[in-house]
């Protein structure tokens, strides 16, 4: 990440695709040649970089595989790091309709927090299974359960990801919707809707990028943009913005050993 | 401060069952397991503890008046409105001082920051000072904490007297909230059935604070991005966007006349959004704790260090002593409260007020020479103490006085003073201490600051 004092003008502007593009955050990307396909086997691993001094602050994986004749089952991890070397950490598999918002049926999700030894915050760990059908979200851990109803349909954070590489851009007729991040937190309507085209230099030659803005309640406004094969290379929202980059894992973990030795350092 | 007994009837309103529901029918309604803390704590088998559990949760920068269920029109805030109508809450409610730090300085020790010497951000506690972690601890708690703590640093795995089971990252609300509600969640569900000590968990989130990162992306004014979706939802200008421009000079620095009407109205249309985000996050920390069996039996309080400008005077952020920078939210939700669902409107209370409402809960000696005053007697509608004045601070020299009809404003270096009527004018928009109708107010005003300061053991380093 460029340090010099030309780039700090960037660290005071919105999260836009020309303001990541201006930092520098997507011209080291080198896209793979080979055809992608958004309805087949795939992994996107996406790095989160943070607005305030545009720095680097986790990953999140996604990896979908078809699952039978309609159903999408969605493999996520999202890591966070956080100051003094903590990490947080999600890993889900949802188990979703094939249909256009990649709708989840079921899920497992287990949630970590790791200090800066790798030893687990007091009462970390948590683990549930739920269900959402028939218009009722049904949470399950140990041996209790949580339930409601919630309005359909229904998505995830996590389901847009993969559903937005499946729109057929300016054709793209709005979408509303509720939407479950992290699968328990309910932000009701949503709207998803195509918001045009960018030429974008990325990794090496200019890419046109179709574009779908995220209007809703509890969510400040989500922008997607998908390259010209529909891979999605861009998501931000507020202060984040995830960006395509194969490499996110070990940058995160140069970051984890440098706020590791900082942490440990100091004591 | 003064105290004098405070009448049994204050004037209060109740929140409708319908006002709950009107907006947060999802959140609330649509329970079906696990919804009541009765239900839930039943539902565990579980028997009590004998003292309370405390919960306390605190945002960063969210004003009094942004809540759906306390009147806001512009936020759908389903489990803030579901604890508001399960607790009381308190329209008078004022920070000690409307910055990150020295506000938090107050929450966590009872004394306004003259005396912790928390005047700017990012100074630590007095060593030898009495504060919350570490006085509930030696008491037998189990002590927690997630999210922000300020004093000094922002984030950070070491907080005295607490265990930390979650930090955070700086400036980044909407990225790492979700980690300090996470963390309370996996901690209350997974707390156990076997008799153990009671907790005091503190959970502390920065939305709204990312509206700070919003101002100073778009200071220009000129990169704000639109959305046509939005452009009838955009919430109007406040009443009081025009102001009186013969400030004091430290009011006029957070200002933003450059902003068009419409950037205006997409700021303040962000910043409910961020009210939103985090209303989701403490409402898994609520579903959690009634998870846990434990919520019949926990004290919960709802708080924030310090409001935001929302156009009001044409202010942004805080740290001055407008209503919309000082007056945060709080809403407590006990066993024993009398009327629960109630606003009460009258008693003017302070940051520093909570320290001793909890110890007053969890039946433990407030630590020497706190300030505040226990607020359990007016929640279970019993006489009890209350203040005839609160004040605030701001930026070292700013000095507030709050009693029930004025409010007094002045800064140690600067010849304007103010003075507002807030019964007539509460969007504060004509100052009265320039003319001489209300002279024996301002005086009388002038005298309680003065006392008060006197009466404190200022630290040094704070003026």
């Amino acid at each position: 990440m460029a340090k010099t004092k030309a780039a700090q003008p960037e660290r005071t502007r919105p999260i836009t695709v020309e303001s990541l593009k201006a930092f520098g955050a997507l011209g080291s990307l080198s896209l793979p040649a080979e055809p992608f396909d958004p309805t087949a086997e795939w992994t996107q691993t996406y790095r989160l970089w943070l607005v305030q001094r545009y720095r680097s602050g986790g990953k999140l994986v996604v990896h979908r595989t078809p699952s039978g004749r309609d159903g999408v089952r969605l493999r996520v991890e999202s890591t966070l790091a956080e100051y003094g070397g903590h990490l947080r950490r999600i890993e889900a598999v949802l188990d979703c309709a094939a249909d256009t918002l990649c709708s989840p049926r079921g899920w497992r999700l287990k949630a970590t927090h790791l200090d800066v030894r790798d030893k687990p915050t007091a009462g970390s760990g948590l683990s549930e299974r739920g269900t959402l059908a028939g218009g009722t979200w049904t949470v399950r851990f140990g041996d209790r359960s949580r339930k409601r109803k919630i309005p359909s349909p229904v998505t995830s954070n996590w389901s847009l990801f993969e559903a937005v590489q499946r729109l057929p851009g300016k054709d793209t007729q709005p979408l509303s919707f509720a939407m479950l991040d992290e699968m328990d937190l309910l932000k009701p309507d949503q709207r998803l809707s195509f918001c045009g085209t960018k030429e974008v230099q990325v990794g090496g030659r200019k890419r046109m990028l179709r574009g779908y803005a995220q209007i809703g309640r509890g969510v400040l406004p989500w922008q997607y943009w998908v390259d010209e094969q529909s891979r999605l290379l861009l998501a931000f929202s507020g202060v984040r913005a995830y960006v395509w980059d194969p490499k996110a894992e070990q940058t995160l973990q140069k970051q984890r050993q440098a706020a590791r030795s900082r942490a440990l350092g100091r004591r | 401060m003064v105290t004098r007994t405070h009448p049994r009837e204050a004037r209060s309103s109740r929140l409708t069952r319908r006002d709950v529901l009107k907006a947060g029918a999802i959140g609330t309604a649509g329970l079906v397991a696990g919804a009541a803390p009765r239900a839930a704590a039943s539902r565990a088998g579980k028997t009590p503890s004998r003292r309370p559990n405390v919960l306390l949760i605190v945002t960063d920068q969210q004003g009094l008046d942004t809540l759906s269920a306390l009147g806001c029109e512009h936020v759908a805030t389903p489990h803030l409105d579901r604890l508001a109508g399960q607790g009381v809450a308190f329209a008078e409610s004022h920070s000690t001082n409307p910055l990150c730090s020295p506000a938090r300085s107050s929450l966590f020790t009872g004394r306004p920051t003259l005396e912790t010497g928390v005047v700017v951000n990012g100074r630590p506690l007095p060593e030898t000072m009495p504060s919350l972690g570490a006085w509930f601890r030696q008491e037998g708690y189990e002590t927690l904490y997630a999210g922000k703590w300020h004093l000094p640093a922002s984030y950070t795995p070491s907080i005295p007297g607490f265990d930390v089971i979650a930090t955070g990252i700086n400036g980044q609300g909407g990225v790492c909230d979700a980690g300090v509600s996470r963390a309370c969640q996996s901690y209350l569900r997974g707390r156990g059935d076997a008799a153990r000590k009671p907790f005091l968990m503190v959970a502390s989130f920065l939305q709204p604070h990312d509206v700070c990162q919003f101002v100073s992306m778009h200071a220009a004014g000129k990169e704000m991005v639109f959305y046509d979706a939005v452009a009838d939802r955009l919430p109007p200008l406040p009443a009081n966007f025009e102001f009186d421009p013969r400030e004091p000079a430290a009011m006029r620095r957070r200002k933003r006349p450059q902003w068009s009407e419409k950037q205006w109205r997409y700021y303040l249309w962000n910043y409910y959004r961020m009210i939103e985000m985090v209303d989701a996050e403490i409402g898994r920390v609520l579903d959690a704790l009634d998870d846990s069996g434990e919520a019949d039996n926990t004290v919960v309080v709802f708080t924030a260090d310090h409001g935001e400008g929302r156009g009001r005077h044409q202010l942004v952020t805080k740290n001055y002593l407008y209503e919309e920078a000082v007056k945060v939210p709080l809403i407590v939700r006990a066993p024993g409260l009398a009327g629960p669902g109630r606003v009460d409107r009258e008693r003017l209370v302070s940051g520093v007020d909570i320290l001793p409402t909890l110890c007053d809960y969890a039946g433990i000696d407030t630590p020497p020479k706190v300030r505040g005053l226990s607020l359990k007697p007016a929640l279970e509608g019993r006489d009890g103490p209350a203040h005839d004045y609160v004040a605030a601070e701001v930026t070292r020299t700013g000095r507030m006085i709050r009693t029930k009809r004025y409010k007094y404003i002045a800064y140690a270096e600067d010849p304007v003073e103010q003075l507002f009527d807030m019964q007539a004018d509460r969007g504060e928009t004509k100052n009265l201490a320039a003319g001489t109708a209300h002279a024996a107010a301002l005086k009388e005003h002038r005298k309680l600051l003065a006392d008060w300061q006197h009466r404190l053991d200022i630290h040094p380093e704070a003026t």
